[in-house]
């Protein structure tokens, strides 16, 4: 049977040098496939490509037979893309938006409109501007599955959605794969990759040899946010990156409480007194925080007692970055 | 989607914008007809808010990320950008019909073809201006260049003036050879700007 998207040798660069090259893969009928990388790995720049924003420098790509250099509004009329904005007119409502976005597909399909927007729990009569991050993403996922398009392009699908939503979503990409469509998710979160049929690992423009969602978390930090209306749970590669994320989420809000990878293990060093006391002092939603990346520490220098200066040496590497 | 939804999405027009546009340029042609330059002063209405309404809301979609998601979509682009101009140029003529009604009542009937070819011209000119630009900047720079450009075109007399339509907003010559010649440029930037959407 002929895939349904077909890639070959695919290439676009921006002029500062960043982008895809020599990318290659086949994805058929009823498949999900996972886009898998971290930030900058060329995710977005593959999915312009997937979806005709931008067209590729090198190599082809088709999509149910029609190559993209030649038959382009063919392959459009078989895609629908969801980027990682939020694209409403926002005085328009909900409806009325899908309507318009609709009708360029030809499209006349209020009944499952419907149907998208109470399995997503959304008002379609209230103003897209009057719409939260995540209300606007679940429009564009419902605009989505409303479609029935052969190739379905997301990507960072999740972004703004609460954990309840990311499980619908999923269970409708798995509806609209059994339908026939085939399902391409670009996305930096392992949660979501560990819901496609295969993961297309991208590194630095290209991709690396086909992994499992294992291997993947093998070298991961598992971190979860706990925030006043939701929870983010987010893998890192490496711990030097904490800071990083903590900043981003404290952007977003005062946490309720972070937790990193296992909080107990078997082993854990013996903390002092003082030690405790160091922690208390700082604000209450870091405490399990810092205490698992002196933990962290204290195990990975064979450290059996935390004291102060274990706390202190922690901290200040910490502020460092 | 009925005229009148893509109408408020294409051309983000609202009842009391109209209505405040429309005031407001009923005052400026009542003063300018005071001393009989109403004519000059609806061609630089028309040119000024005729270029820069549809250059800047096609930049506001690219901001948003509309603008994308009708580029990636199947919808024929020349037709997407000509229904867009289309509106545009109702958009622009709404507020300015008490205006455009002064200038008729005083200058005759057949004033009403250059104000109508010319909103046409302005309109696609801004359309052109608003696909080329990149961004918001680019979209302002755009605009005043364009009508910055038509302006003095349009009120002063040069060799290009018989060419466009508002040289004349005193009776005009109701014979098909004048009426081909002012048709000339609008009909012209209709199709370059359908050439220059087809291949995006």
């Amino acid at each position: 049977m002929n895939p349904t998207v077909e890639v070959r040798g695919l290439g676009y660069r921006y002029p500062g040098g960043r982008g895809v090259t020599d990318i290659s893969f086949e994805a058929g009928a009823g498949e999900v496939v996972c886009l898998f990388g971290w930030n900058g790995a060329g995710k977005t720049t593959l999915l312009k490509v997937l979806s005709t924003r931008i067209s590729p420098q090198a190599g082809s790509y088709s999509v149910g037979g029609y190559e993209v250099s030649r038959e382009r509004e063919s392959v459009r009329r078989n895609i629908f893309p969801v980027f990682d904005e939020t694209a409403h007119f926002n005085h328009l409502t909900g409806r009325e938006n899908a309507r318009f976005f609709g009708s360029l597909y030809g499209m006349e399909h209020d009944e499952m409109l419907d149907h998208y927007a109470t399995r997503f729990d959304l008002d379609l009569d209230k103003l897209a501007g009057a719409y939260s991050l995540g209300m606007k993403r679940k429009l564009l996922l419902a605009e989505a599955f409303v479609s029935r398009r052969e190739v379905l392009i997301f990507d960072e699908p999740t972004l703004g959605l609460d954990t309840g939503m990311c499980s619908v979503f999923f269970e409708l990409v798995r509806e609209a794969a059994s339908a026939g469509s085939c399902v391409l998710i670009g996305t930096n979160r392992v949660g979501d990759a560990g819901s496609s049929d295969r993961i297309l690992l991208l590194d630095q423009g290209t991709l690396r040899p086909a992994a499992s969602v294992e291997a993947l978390v093998a070298r991961m930090t598992k971190v979860a946010i706990t925030l006043d209306d939701r929870e983010l749970v987010e893998y890192i590669p490496s711990i030097d990156e904490l800071p990083q994320l903590i900043r981003k989420v404290l952007s977003l809000g005062v946490p309720r409480k972070i937790e990193i990878g296992e909080m107990k293990v078997s082993g854990s060093p013996y903390w002092t007194n003082e030690a405790e006391e160091k922690v208390r002092r700082a604000p209450p939603f870091l405490h399990d925080m810092i205490r698992s990346l002196v933990e962290r520490y204290a195990r990975d220098h064979g450290c059996r007692r935390i004291t102060p200066d274990v706390v202190d040496e922690v901290k200040g590497r910490f502020e460092q970055r | 989607m009925t005229v009148q939804a893509d109408f408020r999405a294409l051309a983000g027009q609202t009842p009391l914008r109209v209505a405040a546009k429309g005031v407001l340029s009923l005052l400026v042609i009542v003063i300018a007809a005071m001393v009989s330059r109403e004519g000059p002063v609806l061609a630089i209405l028309v040119i000024f808010t005729g270029v820069t309404g549809p250059t800047i809301r096609l930049a506001t979609m690219k901001m948003e990320g509309t603008y994308d998601r009708i580029i990636v979509s199947p919808a024929a682009k020349p037709r997407f950008f000509l229904y867009f101009t289309w509106l545009w140029v109702i958009a622009v003529i709404l507020p300015l019909m008490p205006a455009i009604a002064v200038v008729v009542i005083l200058a005759g009937p057949w004033s009403i073809i250059p104000v109508l070819l010319g909103t046409l011209l302005a309109v696609t000119l801004g359309t052109l201006a608003g696909f080329a630009a990149r961004g918001l900047s680019e979209a302002h720079l755009g605009a005043i260049l364009t009508a910055g450009l038509l302006i003095p075109l349009a009120v002063i007399r040069t060799m290009v003036a018989p060419f466009l339509p508002y040289t004349a907003f005193s009776p005009v010559s109701p014979d098909p050879a004048s009426l081909a010649i002012i048709s000339l440029l609008p009909a012209v930037a209709l199709v370059v700007l359908a050439l220059a959407v087809s291949r995006t």
